[in-house]
């Protein structure tokens, strides 16, 4: 595996607490992203290009579908890095 | 000026670029103006252009106009124009519209984007007005966190379905854009948490 550190669960939701301005004890894994974050397309559209920088793919509209939870943008967070450091090594 | 300091205007962002609507565009995009979501706060307020008419309608008062194509699947995702543009006084209307099968996928508004760059780069505006009707505007309320400033409401001022709802009116000023884009970019954030964390583990 390559160097790259990333984020735990709760390093995670700390920057997207700071990043979407909300208070991070409303960051849990089965926060919902559109009714209880309030995030909007413009928010989403952060979410999905943070996905392909990791990716450095475009994320297939199936995935985009899944997205509804903070611990579902996690999940593939955690799953483009791997994949990522597996594919550099 | 040398020639290597000027901008090129670029078409192309990470997911989508503009491109010159096509006349086998246009039944598309009549398609997707009257459907039943879009026909009553888009182009058309609620009117049937025919064909015909609709083809004419599409560039009245439009300078600029272009397709927002997913640059993968070379599909046609959107369209961005501006209307009503006032050299001038520097300034010019922005619509948008997202395809149905899209809507709900955010990565479209890369368009609105480049979209809006364009327009300053290219034609030096000084101000772009966007209209959003309040039943739309919570699916972009965050462009006000910086570069958008709500300018005006017009209260009860649309019909639709059945209510009359406030009609925004929003400004995008130059000086704003250029400090702060749509996207704010979080995975530059997340890639600096990660940075911080490599660190720290690094000074362990």
């Amino acid at each position: 595996v390559s160097g790259k550190s990333y984020l735990t669960f709760d390093e995670f939701a700390e920057v997207l607490s700071t990043f979407f301005e909300v208070p991070r004890p409303y960051v849990q894994p089965d926060t919902v992203l559109s009714d209880d974050l309030g995030l909007d397309s413009i928010y989403m559209l952060e979410v999905l290009l943070l996905l392909e920088d990791v990716s450095n793919h475009p994320v297939p509209d199936e995935v985009i579908d899944q997205l509804g939870t903070v611990a579902d943008v996690y999940h593939y967070y955690r799953l483009y890095n791997e994949q990522s450091a597996e594919a550099d090594s | 000026m040398d020639p290597a300091e000027t901008t090129v205007a670029s078409f192309d962002g990470r997911r989508v670029r503009l491109r010159p609507i096509r006349q086998s565009d246009y039944e598309r995009i009549r398609d997707e103006e009257l459907s039943a979501e879009t026909i009553l706060i888009y182009r058309h307020q609620g009117l049937t252009p025919s064909p015909e008419q609709h083809a004419g309608r599409l560039w009245a008062g439009v300078s600029v106009q272009f397709i927002v194509e997913d640059k993968h699947r070379k599909q046609p995702v959107g369209v961005v124009t501006a209307f009503d543009v006032d050299f001038r006084s520097g300034h010019a209307q922005l619509s948008a519209l997202v395809f149905k099968d899209f809507r709900e996928h955010g990565w479209p508004l890369e368009g609105v984007e480049i979209f809006i760059d364009f327009l300053f780069m290219a034609h030096g505006l000084r101000k772009i007005y966007g209209h959003s009707s309040a039943a739309n505007f919570e699916q972009f309320k965050s462009a006000l966190r910086g570069v958008a400033r709500e300018e005006g409401r017009l209260q009860s001022h649309e019909f639709v379905n059945g209510v009359y709802l406030d009609k925004i009116i929003l400004a995008i000023y130059r000086e704003d854009w250029q400090g702060s884009k749509l996207t704010k970019n979080l995975a530059a954030a997340v890639a600096a948490a990660e940075q911080s964390r490599a660190s720290r583990k690094e000074a362990e």
